[in-house]
């Protein structure tokens, strides 16, 4: 018989440390006060000697420690780690949770040498990703949570990689690490554990082609506020699958709460492992759960994509709203004439001739960009529906030749996600690189980063989705051989450039287009217009309807479906950086891309050759140039949208407190 | 921003508010609507729309109602009627004008005593001591003196009582008609102009023969009816026309098409759109004595069936758009798309008259192009699954010219010419898309505008015979890349950035 499965419980403070050790947790996580996600309230996390009681404290019980640095870092944020990741090298935690790729370069560096556990916000959802992390020293994978036990037994199988999974509590709508929405719009990254949960906001449908609301059952108001998981009821399941850790959510909660919690899964797990044969889930058990609840429960993604079932739609059970809907800011005259971002440069670099890279969602759309002056384009996967949906090896066959022809770059993308058999489409993409012979191939997560690597002749592009904030892990990337990175796109500008200017690798930032602010295997089609998920064969509702989410400020978030069924809800602006070409020019921006999927034919190319025309002129005579007002009417004229900052004006910044 | 308050109370007839609203609205005045209890069940009653919920909740719902956007969260405010103390209970709240429509006796009783004993009461009471502009739009019959007295005591105070009494005027043709009269009625009162109903004038009859034209439209099949919206925009460069549309479609009948293009004429049509070449012929025969102007498309050649004298001038009243691309810039565009293309295999429709037009066409820029070519006539399905048996040599192309049963036929032409790795050049869009190589069309769209165009031309005075007939003037370009890639073919990049559609 396998190994048992460890029971792993979350801790804030000392007492919840004594009651969930009690309550019988092999292993515990905690954070400091610093570097680390959960830091809303002082009096929760750890000092350094509280850390080193708490490890002093567990080990001789039986019980590990895990230290949360699961935070993503700026670069000075980075600095103020090394003593205290030297600290932990001295007490020796029984592992370390990180997010942050330029943690392992950090640690390299010190000569810290402590266990990797690769953090849930990785996003780590294929077997390439795992194998990547595993030569980057990385001992344990905490899964994405968008994982069912079934990918989980197949990845474990061929990877060996130990695996966390999240079994109880608080989850997230939006794929792990992969949500923006707090950050460009709060300035609080959820990604920096600071999610002010947009996804809990009250929302209505609407239907972009009619017009119209879609109605909406009363009540049903909270459209992607995702129940908790609850996986008391599953024990041989989750053993079977080979997972080696339950993890419990919840480092911000109560002794008494996460007391009950633990000790109703140890008694679950204590009795299995004591007689698999006679093993039945305890009602008296499940009930104590269950009256304890937050939200309602759901076993989320573990057996199947959940759909409706997972969300809580009259957001009775709600405990807290952490916010709710703000109108987003608009580019106004004002900010033109004011040259906003000219004050946040604060040395100049300018890289030699920007690039202008246009991403599209079909050919003919590549061939617009290339008549409107792009000098790369982007095509290939995700795309989105309403698009058009795919490329055949045709399409990308001839948008090849088609760029060699006109002397442009072709890269071809890969979805941000790539779970089980998503993977096995980038893999023959990838087979067929040798014919189609493109420039560059953009990896958007490390599975398909690792996959990448392997191809010859390829420059190798890395998305904005592998979170880069700091120059560690620009470095690490570096390494594994990536030419290019993007911009993380909720971080504050000023950061950004920081970065641009530190790096080794020339960045791309986003310039233009709608913003993802989350992405999620939750189908609002399929959910709201059927009441199920693809799996349950919907009607495909996605190909004939455009629909949109509005916030209770009326603004609307436009939802388009991808290939592989994800939805991506964006921001309600549209980004357009056209006004302030300068000073990202000045501050080092390698290339600005303009994402354009969603544009028709018709737009693109007008929109792709303002944005040649502002970067030539800049590059001719920076100091010379002067944005014309008349270029923003045209631009706004030309694709109707309210166009916004990103999270470059307001987007997410390093508080000094945290330092 | 103008403000107005539109009260609603259970008097009968809330289409009267609805339409109203809908005009403030899209007016640009911001609405605060106050509905009384019983103006409420009138409501459920008349429109089926059961109030529910909370304030919230009911603003969405009338804003359904009333064709308001739900993102709208400005110009549309509902107040509850109880709410003595909102805003418009008050005077220094400066609102342009109120009307309650439509207004029940009792509501009329209480605003000409002064009761004020809910918001509309109030908001009525409050509009009248500022001085500021008050419609009210009883419906009751008969009027008892009561009533009459109270009316009469709003008059007094400078209200407006303009009961609903629709006029018959302006010939109304639906509920809808009558409904808008009065609303339309009331929207004059605040000033504003509308187009609900056409206002009565002596010059009316005059005026309507100048602007308001009937135009047959003599439609063979629904899948043509591309041509039809095509022909409408096109038509509306003659600006300050109005044009009604009598729309017949036989659906593929051709001997109905006598019948319906005998009615038109005799519904005396001031010009027909006919589409299709058979639809052109009939029209054109029922039309001829009577001399009323015939515009057709697509038509492959006008000439040829008869219905011009020449390309330059039909010399009669009929002129059009044929639908014919050139055959030079179709195998051009072939031999650009596949450079290899030493032999043309047509296969064409037999009996049909389209199909042998443009194959003479075909023969002539296939011999100046010098493409040795092969003709294939097809009258049953039955000859396509023999031409599948048969073998061609590389440098072989299949050519099909306007054909039906050849393009219903389709996929088994598609399905050899994949089997053999050889191209095939279709007459249709779907063709493409079903995996024929490429095809140089002319879009129904488009021609349809040129057809309209020609129309508003002959409506302001040209005659039809001075109107050449026109050709397609930019046909669309469209590509399959799944079958070019399938033929190891190399896409020129000039090519795909002329093809309109790409598959």
């Amino acid at each position: 018989m396998q190994q048992k499965m460890e029971l792993l419980a979350p801790v804030g403070r000392w007492d919840v440390l004594e009651a969930v050790v009690e309550a019988g947790a092999d292993a515990v996580y905690l954070g400091a006060k610093k570097h680390n996600m959960r830091m809303f309230r002082s009096d929760f996390n750890f000092t350094e000697e509280e850390i080193a009681a708490a490890i002093k404290y567990a080990r001789p019980r039986g019980v590990k420690v895990y230290i949360t640095v699961n935070n993503l870092l700026f670069d000075q944020e980075m600095e103020d780690l090394k003593p205290y990741l030297k600290f932990l090298g001295k007490v020796k935690p029984d592992a370390l949770i990180m997010q942050d790729l330029g943690v392992i370069t950090v640690m390299r560096e010190l000569g810290v040498t402590l266990p990797l556990h690769a953090s849930v916000m990785m996003n780590v959802h294929n077997e390439p990703a795992i194998k990547l992390l595993s030569e980057q020293g990385v001992s344990r994978v905490i899964l994405s949570r968008d994982i069912s036990l079934m990918e989980a037994k197949q990845l474990l199988k061929n990877t060996g990689m130990e695996l966390e999974y999240f079994t109880h509590g608080d989850m997230c709508l939006c794929q792990s690490g992969q949500c923006y929405h707090s950050g460009m719009v709060f300035g609080e990254s959820s990604n920096r554990g600071r999610c002010m949960k947009t996804c809990r906001w009250a929302f209505g449908l609407w239907d972009r082609e009619q017009e119209a609301a879609v109605a909406l059952p009363r009540g049903k108001k909270y459209l992607l506020a995702v129940k908790d998981m609850c996986m008391l009821n599953f024990i041989p399941e989750l053993h079977d699958s080979g997972i080696c850790s339950l993890k419990i959510e919840g480092r911000m909660r109560t002794a008494d709460y996460l007391g009950t919690v633990v000790g109703i899964y140890r008694r679950a797990l204590d009795r299995y492992y004591e007689d698999p044969l006679g093993y039945a889930v305890d009602a008296r058990d499940f009930k104590e759960l269950h009256d304890k609840r937050v939200r309602d429960f759901s076993s989320m993604y573990a057996f199947k994509n959940p759909g409706s079932l997972s969300i809580g739609y009259s957001g009775e059970r709600e405990p807290r709203f952490f916010s709710y809907a703000v109108r987003e800011k608009e580019i106004t005259q004002k900010d033109i004439e004011d040259q906003v971002f000219s004050h946040q440069v604060e040395k100049e670099k300018r890289a030699h001739n920007p690039k202008l890279a246009v991403r599209v969602g079909n050919i003919k759309g590549m061939v617009e960009a290339v008549k409107g002056g792009a000098d790369c384009v982007y095509i290939g996967g995700e795309s989105f529906i309403t698009s058009g949906g795919s490329w055949s090896s045709a399409d990308l066959y001839y948008a090849m030749s088609y760029g060699r022809a006109r002397g442009v770059e072709v890269v071809v993308t890969t979805p941000r996600i790539t779970q089980g058999r998503e993977m096995e489409k980038v893999r023959e993409l990838f087979f067929q690189m040798e014919t189609l012979k493109p420039s560059g191939v953009m990896a958007a997560n490390l599975g398909t980063l690792y996959l990448a690597r392997r191809l010859k002749n390829v420059d190798l592009y890395g998305d904005y989705s592998l979170n880069v904030i700091n120059r560690w892990s620009v470095e690490l990337l570096k390494k594994l051989g990536v030419k290019q990175l993007t911009l993380q796109p909720e971080i504050n500008f000023r950061h950004g450039s920081q970065l641009m200017q530190n790096s080794q690798v020339p960045f791309e930032v986003l310039a233009h287009g709608p913003l993802t602010a989350m992405i999620t295997d939750h189908c609002l089609h399929a959910a709201l217009g059927e009441g199920f998920t693809r799996t349950d064969v919907c009607s495909l509702s996605c190909r004939e309807k455009k629909l949109s989410l509005l916030d209770e400020k009326a603004q609307e978030h436009h939802v388009e479906v991808d290939e592989d069924c994800r939805n991506h809800i964006f921001l309600a602006n549209e980004l357009a950086l056209l006004p302030f070409l300068r000073d990202f020019i000045q501050s080092g921006v390698a290339s600005f891309r303009l994402e354009l999927r969603t544009y028709s034919p018709e737009e693109i190319q007008p929109l792709t050759s303002l944005y040649r025309k502002h970067m030539d002129m800049i590059n001719n005579d920076p100091k010379k140039y002067h944005f014309d007002l008349k270029d923003w009417v045209k631009l706004k004229k030309l694709h109707k949208a309210a166009y916004g900052f990103g999270g470059y004006l307001k987007g997410v910044k390093v508080r000094t407190r945290d330092l | 921003m103008k403000k107005i308050i539109v009260g609603v109370t259970g008097a009968s007839g809330i289409d009267y508010a609805r339409i109203l609203v809908r005009e403030l609205y899209r007016k640009d005045y911001t609405v605060y609507l106050i509905i009384t209890g019983p103006g409420k069940i009138v409501m459920e009653k008349e429109s089926g729309l059961k109030l529910s919920g909370n304030l919230e909740d009911q603003e969405r719902q009338l804003k359904n109602f009333f064709e308001i956007p739900l993102k709208e969260d400005r110009r549309f405010v509902l107040l509850e009627n109880e709410d003595i103390a909102a805003s418009v209970a008050s005077g220094s709240f400066k609102v342009e004008a109120m009307v309650v429509i439509p207004c029940s006796m009792a509501t009329v009783s209480s605003i000409a005593r002064g009761s004020s004993q809910d918001l509309l009461e109030r908001a009525a009471d409050v509009v009248i001591k500022e001085g500021r502009r008050l419609i009210v739009v009883p419906r009751e019959t008969p009027l008892s003196r009561i009533h009459l007295e109270n009316l009469l005591q709003l008059s007094r105070v400078g209200a407006t009582v303009l009961p609903a009494m629709p006029a018959f005027y302006h010939n109304p043709g639906s509920v809808e008609d009558l409904v808008g009269f009065v609303s339309g009625r009331v929207l004059e009162h605040l000033g504003l102009e509308h187009d609900l109903y056409q206002p009565w004038s002596p010059e009316r009859s005059r005026v309507d023969t100048e602007s308001s034209y009937n135009i047959g439209i003599l439609q063979l099949t629904s899948h043509l009816d591309d041509t039809v919206e095509g022909f409408k925009e096109g038509i509306s460069i003659f600006k300050k026309a109005e044009f009604n549309y009598d729309y017949r479609n036989v659906e593929g009948n051709v001997p109905q098409l006598a019948a319906e293009a005998e009615d038109l004429v005799n519904r005396g049509m001031d010009l027909i759109f006919a589409c299709t070449t058979p639809a052109a012929k009939f029209a054109a025969g029922a039309a001829g004595g009577k001399g009323i102007p015939v515009v057709f498309t697509p038509v492959l050649d006008p000439v040829k069936v008869g219905l011009a004298a020449s390309w330059e001038s039909s010399e009669n009243n009929c002129t059009g758009v044929s639908g014919l691309v050139s055959s030079e810039q179709k195998l051009t565009r072939f031999k650009e798309l596949y450079p290899g293309l030493r032999k043309l295999v047509v296969v064409f429709e037999g009996e049909n008259p389209n199909a042998s037009i443009e194959l003479e066409y075909v023969l002539k820029a296939a011999a100046r192009m010098r493409l040795t070519v092969q003709t294939v006539e097809v009258t049953s399905i039955e000859d396509l699954k023999a031409l599948a048996k048969k073998k061609f040599y590389a440098g072989t192309g299949f050519f099909v010219p306007v054909s039906p049963l050849v393009e219903q036929n389709i996929t088994w032409l598609i399905q050899q010419a994949r089997e053999q790795k050889l191209p095939l050049m279709a007459p249709n869009e779907d063709a493409v898309k079903k995996g024929a190589l490429l095809g140089l069309v002319a879009g129904h769209y488009d021609l349809g505008i040129e057809a309209g165009k020609m129309a508003a031309e002959i409506l302001q005075g040209k005659d039809p015979s001075d109107i050449p007939i026109g050709r397609p003037e930019d046909p669309d370009l469209i590509i399959n890349l799944t079958t070019a890639m399938h033929l190891k073919l190399d896409i020129p990049a000039h090519l795909l950035e002329q093809a309109s559609a790409i598959y």
